[in-house]
């Protein structure tokens, strides 16, 4: 302010002393002075330089000269002129400055529109979707605060430098009923979140005032957002069921298989025995001792078939007992001696103490760990149960002979359903065996973890003597 | 020849080849309790061998196998060997039966199956329909010369074997030559009294003979379809 008026000084310095030159000149000299100050500062600045240089006009060159009066009636009306052409000048100029500060303005909310529907677009299936959108939108519209209220999933999200106190009770207000709140003081607002013309969700932002055309923009943008973001929910959903169903059918084809097995054994002892004649008794004997074998079998089946499918739903809770690990052991190994015949051998490096442990549990496990060394290798190749130990871990190595595990699936051989794509038509077989293992070497405190190359396949379940987190 | 059957002589000579070693067993009790002779493999490799030294009569192949699947063994045997194959399959699905027939098995069993169907099925297979008296050995129609004895089928330098069921099919439909003849008629009179409905494995024995005796398959000259009816052994030219 100060400046500018100086500037009146300046020029009227120059016009009485250096360079004479009449009123006229002088007055276009201040006109264009009070243009160049009204489109560089504004208004205010520019009326007080028309004030100082109607005033300066007149005391310096109208007659009387040094005077503030004027003879000449027509110098009053050409200073009334000079005074009332220079406010308009300065008011168009600040105008037009306005104007051009305005459409700055737009299309750098434009811009930030068009940044944030991109970023919008490009957020990723896999995070959290609203999160990010608070965000984005912090950072596209440089704002201190932004809160979002989501009505679906009852969720509210916070963004920004600042925390954004209180409001909660209007920001549900919003999302709820669509009302929309400001709060000019704390340069605050809070709108709806609209889909056509149901509310989906408050947003409340600090720290910028905006237009209400962009505020609008933004909450469309946002309400894109948010459909888009339940769009993918569902989808991801979708597919979800649909991969646990194939998941079913693959598991229910397994256990079918599985079962048919004695079943057919069963089934044709039972069927030769009723169509047995009289003098046929001396096999008869033989018949049912398989039938009988062969159920029991099915019984263990279907037995391990409920287990597994408990287990793999809920926690597994796991009972310790101090007990003897190598007699579990031979058990285990003793009842797979159907259909691994001597196979099987057991090797410990001494006796060992008992340690505490869940005997049904390891007891699964180890037969799981079996079952898949007997599927997955040669007919007649060995495999080696090896019982070792140091000062705080036991160890259970099972080794096997067949074609081993690729190496890059032997990371996922313990997910669940995982099964291998080298054998996955070839062999039929549930993928849930060794992630129950998995899960139960973890409920101990333990681990299973595998080495394999072709040719050779080994399984290490490792138990600590004491459970590292007690229940 | 003297066997576990005390003394019976021995029905035929059984191959069995299955993964499982509990249905190898029960395979083996009930087959041997029927009078056959039983030889087991475990796999398709183990198998294949075993054909050779034993010379089999029937194999019963199971379908689901790890390493080389059923239907892989079971076109290895069909390359040089007209033998009878019965499949065991675990699945009571159109999609299993078709694969198995179009494989070249001449019947399949669904597990878990009765053992007196079981029987029925292995004779059946076994079955061989008798020549009738003063039928000629050997047939000539243009470049296509049929031995029956021999079991071969010979067009221009190519001859082929059969199986049994395609040597029985093809005779009964010569020995009708340029007459319709039923499903029905064929199927019990070449597999046996049990079957009539079949018209699957007819379907499957006629396209393997169409291959072998057909110079164009897709449009056979000798073993015409008569549509909703049967099949018709053509000796008469085509009309153009």
């Amino acid at each position: 302010m100060v400046a500018s008026i100086l500037g009146v000084g300046g020029i009227t310095f120059i016009t009485t002393g250096l360079i004479p030159v009449n009123g006229t000149t002088t007055g276009f000299a201040y006109l264009l002075y009070v243009l160049i100050v009204a489109s560089t500062w504004g208004f205010p600045e520019a009326a007080a330089v028309s004030v100082a240089a109607t005033l300066a006009l007149n005391f310096f060159f109208l007659p009387p000269v040094r005077t503030l009066t004027i003879a000449d009636p027509q110098n009053w009306v050409a200073l009334f002129t000079f005074f009332a052409t220079s406010l308009i000048a300065s008011r168009l100029s600040t105008k037009a400055r306005r104007r051009t500060i305005d459409a700055i303005e737009r299309q750098q909310d434009l811009e930030r529109l068009y940044t944030f529907g991109r970023a919008i677009l490009l957020i990723q299936p896999d995070e959290d979707f609203a999160q990010v959108l608070c965000r984005k939108l912090a950072d596209t519209f440089d704002l201190s605060a932004v809160v979002l209220f989501e009505q679906r999933t009852n969720l509210i999200h916070r963004a920004g430098r600042v925390e954004f106190e209180g409001m909660d009770s209007q920001l549900r207000d919003a999302a709820v009923q669509g009302t929309s709140f400001a709060d000019a003081e704390r340069n605050r607002v809070i709108t709806a979140i609209r889909l056509g013309s149901q509310p989906i969700a408050g947003l409340a932002l600090q720290g910028s005032r905006m237009p209400d055309s962009v505020l609008q923009s933004i909450a469309n943008l946002v309400a894109i957002g948010l459909e888009r973001a339940k769009a993918q929910e569902l989808s991801n959903e979708i597919v979800a069921t649909r991969r646990s169903e194939r998941l079913r059918t693959t598991l229910l084809d397994a256990m079918a298989h599985e079962f048919k097995t004695p079943l057919t054994s069963i089934r044709a002892a039972t069927s030769a025995l009723l169509t047995a004649t009289n003098d046929e008794i001396f096999k008869s004997k033989r018949m049912i001792q398989i039938a009988d074998e062969e159920a029991s079998r099915l019984q263990d089946l279907i037995d391990n078939a409920l287990d597994t499918a408990q287990l793999d739903n809920d926690q597994i809770d796991v009972n310790l007992e101090l007990a003897d690990l190598t007699e579990t052991i031979r058990d285990v190994v003793a009842s797979m001696k159907s259909i691994a015949g001597e196979r099987i051998t057991i090797q410990s490096d001494s006796p060992q103490p008992p340690i505490p442990f869940d005997r049904r549990l390891v007891k699964l496990a180890l037969k799981q760990i079996l079952d898949n060394a007997i599927k997955y290798s040669p007919a007649d190749s060995p495999i080696v149960v090896h019982y070792s130990r140091n000062e705080d871990m036991v160890f259970v190595e099972i080794t096997n002979h067949g074609k081993g595990i690729p190496a890059e699936d032997q990371a996922r051989v313990f997910e669940r359903f995982f099964r291998s794509p080298s054998v996955e038509n070839r062999v039929p077989g549930s993928g849930l065996g060794l992630s129950i293992a998995y899960r139960i070497a973890q409920a101990h405190g333990g681990a299973l973890t595998v080495k394999s190359h072709p040719g050779e396949t080994t399984f290490r379940l490792a138990l600590p003597f004491e459970r590292i987190n007690s229940a | 020849m003297a066997n576990e059957n005390g003394g019976k002589l021995s029905q035929g000579r059984i191959l069995v080849i299955d993964d499982e070693p509990q249905i190898r067993r029960i395979m083996r009790e009930t087959l041997t309790g029927a009078g056959y002779e039983v030889e087991d493999a475990r796999g398709g490799d183990e198998g294949l061998v075993k054909m050779r030294d034993y010379h089999p009569d029937l194999i019963l192949l199971d379908m689901n196998m790890p390493e080389m699947g059923g239907l892989d063994v079971c076109k290895e045997i069909r390359r040089d060997s007209a033998v009878a194959i019965i499949m065991l399959t675990v699945r009571n699905s159109e999609r299993d039966k078709v694969a198995a027939l179009d494989a070249g098995a001449d019947d399949f069993v669904t597990k878990p199956f009765s053992t007196p169907e079981l029987l029925a099925r292995v004779r059946a297979s076994l079955r061989r329909v008798p020549m009738a008296q003063g039928a000629s050995a050997k047939l000539q129609f243009d470049e296509l010369t049929i031995d029956f004895p021999g079991r071969t089928v010979t067009r221009g330098s190519t001859t082929a074997h059969l199986t049994p069921k395609e040597v029985d099919v093809l005779r009964f439909l010569v020995q009708r030559a340029n007459e319709a003849v039923s499903h029905r008629e064929l199927l019990q009179g070449v597999w046996g009294p049990d079957y009539g409905d079949q018209v699957d494995y007819l379907r499957a024995v006629v396209k393997n003979l169409r291959k072998k005796l057909e110079s164009n398959p897709e449009s056979p000259h000798f073993i015409k379809t008569e549509p909703w009816v049967g099949y018709r052994f053509n000796t008469l030219p085509e009309s153009s």
